[in-house]
């Protein structure tokens, strides 16, 4: 290997080293653009398949009827009237008479404990 | 200081013509010829590491490698029962088997850094300057080590 005069040298490299087996080279390991691209690819495809799923489930979801509240008409304030003046509505005015009977009828419920009261009546019959 | 990464082919001719100095410089620090070979794979597999960066440079860098896997390994089986010296590490064409196992016996008797360069000048080739550069040390330090070990062997080899 060595060109020189140093008879030791010379010598020295009559010998050689031993003759020792192939190199063995690993399989490479994926490469790092290659490792954030599939990383890339699986979060495109995650969020794509995420995104689809959400629209999914809002058109295909069975639609709930929420039940309106049926619009009624405006209660009047109910004022209570004294027994003449109602008398005096039922003799004036039949229709006010019994719209104020109607009105009465939703604020005051019937008392059965009363001596005098329909169902107690009805018992009777 | 490390520099650009090599690339396999180049890893491949580098170990195609060193691997066997390294072998058997690994014999020299104390390794069977099979335990050498698997240390010298090892450190070129190692170079193919894609994190890692090359080193300034790769032939010195394997033989200091060469040399502390070699040390580690030996400092490992230093519980288990060395056979007597019978492997031959060096081979010469001519002459008796004899004579190299002389040799190797006398180049293990030389200080690591002498053995590194007697090594690099003798069976990697490289010149005085080529082995100050890849050690990164002095050139008349290198020129002393491989003269103090030339006058080393001459002694112990007469």
């Amino acid at each position: 290997m060595i060109n020189n005069h140093d008879p030791l040298e010379r010598y020295l490299s009559e010998f050689q080293p031993r003759p020792v087996r192939k190199l063995v080279v690993p399989p490479q390991p994926v490469t790092p653009w290659l490792r954030r691209l599939a990383a890339a690819a699986v979060l495109v495809l995650a969020t794509g398949i995420s995104v689809w799923l959400a629209n999914h489930r809002n058109t295909s979801a069975p639609k709930i009827a929420i039940a309106q509240p049926q619009s009624t008409a405006p209660v009047p304030p109910f004022k209570e009237l004294g027994a003449l003046a109602l008398s005096k509505l039922a003799i004036e005015n039949s229709s006010a008479f019994d719209s104020y009977l109607l009105n009465q009828s939703r604020y005051v419920l019937p008392n059965p404990q009363g001596e005098q009261s329909t169902l107690r009546i009805l018992v009777a019959q | 200081m490390p520099t650009q990464k090599l690339t396999v082919a180049e890893i491949q001719s580098l170990y195609e013509k060193h691997a066997p100095a390294l072998a058997a410089y690994a014999c020299c620090c104390g390794l069977d010829f099979a335990s050498a070979e698997d240390v010298v794979q090892q450190v070129f597999v190692k170079f193919l590491r894609p994190g890692d960066p090359a080193p300034r440079s790769p032939l010195a860098y394997a033989y200091r490698s060469v040399r502390n896997a070699s040390m580690n390994l030996r400092r490992d089986r230093r519980h288990e029962i060395e056979l007597p010296e019978s492997e031959t590490w060096l081979v010469r064409t001519s002459g008796k088997p004899e004579e190299a196992l002389a040799l190797q016996q006398v180049l293990r008797e030389l200080p690591p850094e002498q053995q590194e360069t007697v090594f690099l000048r003798i069976w990697s080739g490289m010149t005085l300057q080529e082995i100050a550069d890849a050690t990164a040390t002095p050139l008349n330090t290198v020129a002393s080590r491989y003269r103090y070990a030339l006058e080393k062997l001459r002694v112990l080899l007469k």
